[in-house]
């Protein structure tokens, strides 16, 4: 394939020197706008209610990435010809935090997973999506240019949780870390799709924003329903500890480290913590609010015994627990 | 890496390229030239590009010189954060002062006047209608107020829509219509700067981005304001405005495919020329409408009093057309002052339903609204004196702000017409006269002689039909002779006569102190004359009457090219007396002179007579006495 392509450059950059029609990038983009969809869903509390989708096939079948705004009775998808469909979610995928959707109507322009491009570093990519909502109806979606900057495992938080996805992403310098990008395509300057556009994340190493994408062949595997399932790792003696602990999420970094519940069958529900405790020492260390509680609890070994100290009603409590090993990823 | 970067390269030159091996020399040649060619577009126009600070030299924002005199684009909330002068940077790294020439709130664009140098370097602006998304673009200007030598910064990106409505805040105010979406970074200090096509040409004027989350920094999507909006508010700034956008005092909206008149004010132009409720808008300003969307977009790119043509129809009749100049939307309530909270949410509401037109399906959110601390000069330390110059108010928008300066650009604009037609050199030329045949409907209704002396005075002698008829101008006074009575008339009455106008107007040319003596010369803002964009001159003489004078803006290649192109007393489409257009200008000893001009009626420049010019012959010498007067 490659030795192919070498005249074709040649020649294609002569008739670019020489005149230049439609733009660089116009082919692309016009196969890309005519495949990407503007999808509208349920607003829950500050996350958007919007995001931007791919055609796959030519049944209605839409992907786009997995977030709260899918779990809605009214979700609607407006197609490039500005007509709006309402949609379904058929799957979804944990690993790949992808969803797929379904519409009742032809749509005979879509993305092709069978063969996905080979992209490498340095290739130039298009993002087109619907970032901020900007466009609406007919209109085109936004259009940004970026190159690739390499392929890799993700580690990645999304707020204070882990972002629990499995697998490799393509990362760019396309800005698309936006609202309503997720779900939006990648493609190469050919206009075949490298990849779906994810949810607003950061990234674990230097807390900013992370430009990514989910490959198209890792696409492939959930459309198909050929993804690998997690293999559950194998519990060793150095395994981290697990208290069965939560602790209520009410934001903001110096939240009160009260319990929200016990996961049951845990040490912690076998030593008889309960739900509404607020802990006040652990493994003989304040505790004086949640991101304390996360960071002394994440160290814990596994079979170590621990004490916990928690307040209850106007009681201070003291367990004695043995943190179980924590499944690893 | 270096590989990878020629490829991307071969991608610039709008090669369709996978995955390949390493160039051969020529295709690095061809990558090469490419390269050479966006750095020499840089090097143009890089000295065009402004810093622009408060007079404490604080804060910053960027703009572009679009006229050697001096006129620079930027944005109006970066002048409304900076007041009515302060310091400019230039890429030769020198401080110039400038003051501000007019405002536009309601778009977002302000024009500056650097001082302090003959001829300023300029950037020439581009038709921004053929920009397509895909296209590269550049941004340039003072991002984070960076550069300590004044040297601007470049950003590279692509065109990311077009035809993008970002609605504003406030009433009627910061409107981004019909603009440019863009990838290149745009981060707080390149507002008012210029973004540019890998040609040089000025497409936008960088003014605002989707900051929602994580502060006022490039997020990667910016907007500028199309430099067609730009150049058709040129005239109606320079006249020192604060500009305000029009309106047709209706509202559209798209039901079934259609777009329908769904709210009317009945006492609106539009509406006493026989739009109705429910009518469909088939066609604005010659471009057929779809969505109620479009022709949002294209209508707040247009200033209060733009001569609009409007194509509507009503269930089963035929279509009609008319011409209808647009009111002006407020930027402030008309209602009393009230409480300060109250003011506040009733000018949102208003904001609201005085939007032309109306944005289906989801309800867009405004994102950046307007003017942030970056923009604005920051103080610190002790005050200064001078240090923040009087605000702009906005309760004397449409007015004129400073007549002096008025006046001062309206010379200005008509001097400009003498150089750029070259009228202003002696070649030894003392006049000229034109024998023109007069034709209505291609047919040859009579004739016309004109004789125009170098020194300003002429005399226009025609027959129409049988009937004869002079009129001229000797210097002082004006004189008309019908059927052999000869009598003295007013300035007026003799500007009035289309046939006279259009020699007058060319003598005066010749004249170094043109107009001079004639009354008082004021620019009236933004018009439109043959089809495009134009300067409206209005001479008031010693009995207040008015003749108008419409002269270009731009020229094709974006440079300014300010060329007379019509003349007449009438403004409204109802006027009884018609104007004169200048329509074709030929080089006649060195001097661009006019060989057809059109008798014309309405705003929509009906031509109802044609003064197609047979002979022009060029006087070495002209006897004064032929102006004056006729013996009865």
């Amino acid at each position: 394939m490659k030795p192919l392509l070498a005249p074709l450059i040649l020649v294609t950059v002569f008739a670019a020197a020489a005149e230049e029609p439609d733009g660089p990038f116009s082919s692309a983009n016009a196969i890309a706008q005519r495949r990407v969809v503007k999808i509208y869903g349920a607003e829950i509390g500050r996350t958007p209610g919007y995001a931007s989708g791919l055609i796959v096939s030519a049944a209605g079948d839409i992907l786009t990435a997995q977030a709260a705004m899918l779990s809605t009775d009214n979700l609607r998808i407006t197609l490039a010809d500005g007509t709006t469909h309402p949609a379904k979610v058929l799957r979804r995928s944990q690993n790949l935090q992808a969803a797929l959707l379904k519409i009742e109507a032809n749509t005979p322009e879509f993305f092709s997973l069978q063969t996905p491009p080979e992209v490498q570093e340095g290739d130039w990519i298009l993002s087109v999506s619907n970032a901020f909502k900007v466009a609406e109806g007919a209109e085109p979606l936004s259009v940004n240019l970026g190159v690739i900057s390499l392929r890799t495992p993700l580690a990645a938080r999304r707020g204070f949780s882990d972002f629990p996805y499995q697998g490799d992403v393509y990362l760019y310098d396309a800005i698309t870390a936006n609202p309503g990008a997720a779900g939006g395509a990648i493609v190469t300057v050919e206009g075949r799709l490298a990849g779906m556009i994810g949810k607003v994340i950061e990234s674990k190493s230097t807390n900013t924003r992370l430009n990514y994408a989910v490959p198209a062949d890792l696409l492939a595997t959930f459309v198909n329903g050929e993804e690998l399932q997690p293999t559950p790792a194998p519990v060793t003696s150095t395994a981290p500890g697990e208290l069965g602990v939560r602790l209520f999420a009410l934001g903001g970094r110096k939240a009160p480290a009260y319990i929200d519940r016990i996961l049951p069958g845990s040490p912690a529900a076998q030593a008889g913590i309960k739900a509404d405790d607020l802990v006040v020492t652990l493994a003989g260390q304040v505790v004086k609010d949640a991101s304390d509680f996360r960071r002394i609890a994440d160290a814990l070994p596994a079979r170590r015994e621990v004490v916990i100290e928690v307040k209850r009603k106007n009681a201070v409590l003291s367990f004695r627990l043995v943190p179980a090993a924590k499944a690893q990823d | 890496m270096s590989r990878y970067l020629a490829l991307c390269l071969a991608v610039c030159l709008g090669a369709r390229v996978a995955w390949a091996e390493p160039l051969n020399p020529s295709e690095l040649a061809q990558v090469k030239a490419a390269e050479e060619t966006r750095i020499q577009a840089i090097q143009a126009v890089y000295g065009a590009v402004v810093a622009i600070y408060g007079n404490d030299r604080q804060g910053g924002g960027s703009g572009v010189l679009f006229d050697e005199s001096g006129y620079a684009l930027t944005n109006h909330h970066v002048v409304a954060a900076a007041g009515v002068s302060g310091w400019a940077g230039l890429a030769d790294g020198k401080l110039y002062r400038w003051r501000l020439v007019g405002a536009d709130p309601g778009g977002d664009v302000a024009i500056i006047q650097l001082q302090g140098k003959d001829r300023f370097p300029t950037a020439p602006l581009g038709d921004s209608t053929k920009v397509r998304v895909g296209d590269f673009a550049m941004a340039m200007g003072n991002p984070f107020v960076l550069a300590e030598d004044q040297q601007p910064t470049v950003t590279l990106g692509i065109v990311s829509g077009v035809e993008r409505f970002q609605p504003g805040s406030g009433m009627n105010q910061l409107v981004y219509g019909n603009c440019i979406q863009v990838d290149s970074s745009i981060n707080p200090g390149n507002s008012g700067g210029p973004l540019f096509n890998l040609h040089g040409q000025v497409i936008g004027i960088n003014g605002r981005g989707s900051f929602e989350e994580r502060g006022r920094v490039n997020v990667g999507l910016g907007y500028a304001i199309s430099a067609n909006q730009c150049q058709t508010f040129v005239p109606e700034l320079l006249s020192t405005k604060i500009a305000q956008h029009g309106t047709l005092d209706a509202i559209f909206g798209t039901r079934e495919g259609k777009v329908i008149c769904h709210t009317l004010n009945l006492d609106a132009p539009i509406a006493r020329l026989g739009l109705q409720l429910g009518d469909e808008l088939l066609a604005f300003e010659k471009q057929p409408i779809r969505t109620a969307n479009q022709f949002t977009n294209l209508l707040s790119m247009l200033p209060a009093g733009w001569p609009c043509e409007v194509t509507f129809t009503r269930e089963g009749n035929e279509p009609r057309t008319v011409f209808v100049r647009l009111t002006a939307l407020p930027y402030e309530s008309a209602r009393p002052a009230p409480m300060p909270d109250e003011e506040k949410k009733r000018s949102q509401e208003e904001g609201k339903s005085e939007k032309p037109g109306e944005k289906e399906g989801e309800e867009k959110k405004p994102e950046d609204k307007g003017p942030s601390d970056e923009d604005r000069p920051r103080g610190k330390g002790p005050p200064m004196p001078m240090r923040r110059a009087p605000a702009i108010p906005l309760h004397d928008a449409g007015k004129i702000r400073d007549a002096e300066l008025n006046g001062e650009i309206a010379h200005w604009t008509f001097h400009r017409w003498q150089s750029a037609a070259k009228l202003g050199a002696d070649r030894g030329v003392a006049g000229i006269r034109y024998l023109d045949e007069v034709r209505a409907d291609e047919e040859k209704i009579g004739s016309l002689e004109a004789f125009l002396a170098r020194d300003g005075k002429c005399v226009v002698r025609y027959d129409l039909s049988g009937k004869k008829m002079a009129i001229g101008f000797d210097g002082e006074a004006f004189w008309q002779t019908i059927d052999d009575k000869t009598q003295s008339i007013s300035q007026a009455k003799a500007l009035r006569n289309a046939y006279f106008l259009q020699a007058f107007i060319v003598a005066q040319g010749f004249k170094s102190d043109a107009l001079v003596g004639l009354g008082k010369l004021a620019l009236d803002g933004s018009d439109k004359a043959v089809q495009r964009p134009a300067f409206r001159l209005k001479l008031i003489d010693d009995a207040s009457e008015e003749t108008y004078l419409w002269l270009s803006v731009f020229g094709s290649e974006g440079r300014p090219d300010i060329r007379l192109l019509k003349a007449g007393p009438a403004i409204d489409d109802d006027d009884p007396l018609p104007n004169v257009r200048f329509v074709d200008w030929q080089s006649i000893a060195g001097m661009e002179l006019p060989r057809t001009r059109e008798v014309i009626q309405g705003l929509g420049e009906n031509v109802e007579q044609t003064l197609a010019n047979i002979t022009c012959e060029v006087l070495k010498e002209v006897d004064p006495s032929s102006f004056r007067a006729d013996k009865p």
